[in-house]
């Protein structure tokens, strides 16, 4: 798994993501604790959504160990899209 | 899946030019390529602010590039048949144009982001970009209006080479 630059946090982070910003389309997501969420960069995972590609979810640079489509901030939480439907992020892992 | 590559750039400072290829690569006549990502981000701005994007076609004449040779993702591959090269020519690639170059572009997917949080492009499968050996244009990720703030950009585009 290759880590770019952007998917570490940064030394400091001003902006919080709004609400309700998904990713894709955007590219990073970065949430009231300041960390920095992001999809890694490996197409055709097994476990992806059917129909879709699926990356694993990164938070600052670290695999989450949950693989998704698709993940948003939305009221303060972050959620996830995979092949099991939504799960949101509870501080320690996705359920 | 194998033969996976990524042109990046990273951290450049950004051309001002209008409608400029962030990252552009332009096939050979040896394999297909499908486009699976593209993406671009910055660090240089603060201030929440709208950038227009697009994948677009570009024909000769093709963008004055930094040359980039696109990186293995799977490290046991060999080398992408795409190699590095300034001029935009076929089986090179290259990132942030400093010459738009004369040839007609044309647009295939266009969108806009604010520059505090990326944009990020992943097809469904059914959605990839797939390019012929042979075609004479080449494809890249392009800022449509001049970037405002030009500091601090990343950028990049993957793709896997077929048959």
């Amino acid at each position: 798994m290759i880590i770019l630059p952007y998917m570490l946090r940064p030394k400091e982070q001003l902006h919080i993501t709004e609400h309700y910003v998904s990713s894709p389309p955007a590219l990073i997501i970065t949430d009231e604790l300041g960390d920095v969420w992001t999809l890694a960069n490996e197409p055709d995972r097994p476990d992806a959504p059917r129909g879709e590609f699926a990356f694993m979810v990164l938070r600052n640079g670290i695999p989450t160990g949950t693989v998704a489509s698709r993940f948003e901030r939305r009221n303060g939480r972050v959620r996830a899209f995979t092949r099991d439907g939504w799960k949101r992020w509870t501080g320690l892992f996705f359920i | 899946m194998s033969r996976e590559y990524t042109v990046p750039m990273s951290n450049v400072t950004a051309t001002s030019l209008a409608n400029a290829a962030a990252v552009f690569v332009n096939n050979g006549t040896v394999t297909s390529l499908e486009f699976l990502r593209g993406w671009l981000s910055q660090s240089g701005n603060a201030t929440s602010a709208q950038q227009a994007v697009a994948w677009q076609t570009q024909a000769t004449a093709f963008p004055t590039l930094t040359s980039t040779a696109p990186v293995i993702l799977k490290q046991k591959d060999p080398a992408s048949q795409i190699s590095g090269g300034a001029a935009g020519a076929a089986g090179t690639s290259g990132v942030n144009a400093t010459a738009i170059g004369a040839g007609t572009k044309t647009p295939i997917f266009s969108d806009n982001f604010n520059v505090l949080n990326g944009y990020l492009w992943v097809p469904t499968p059914l959605e990839t970009i797939i390019y012929p050996p042979g075609l004479a244009t080449g494809l890249g990720l392009y800022w449509v209006g001049a970037v405002a703030q030009t500091a601090n950009w990343s950028a990049g585009i993957t793709f896997r080479e077929l048959g």
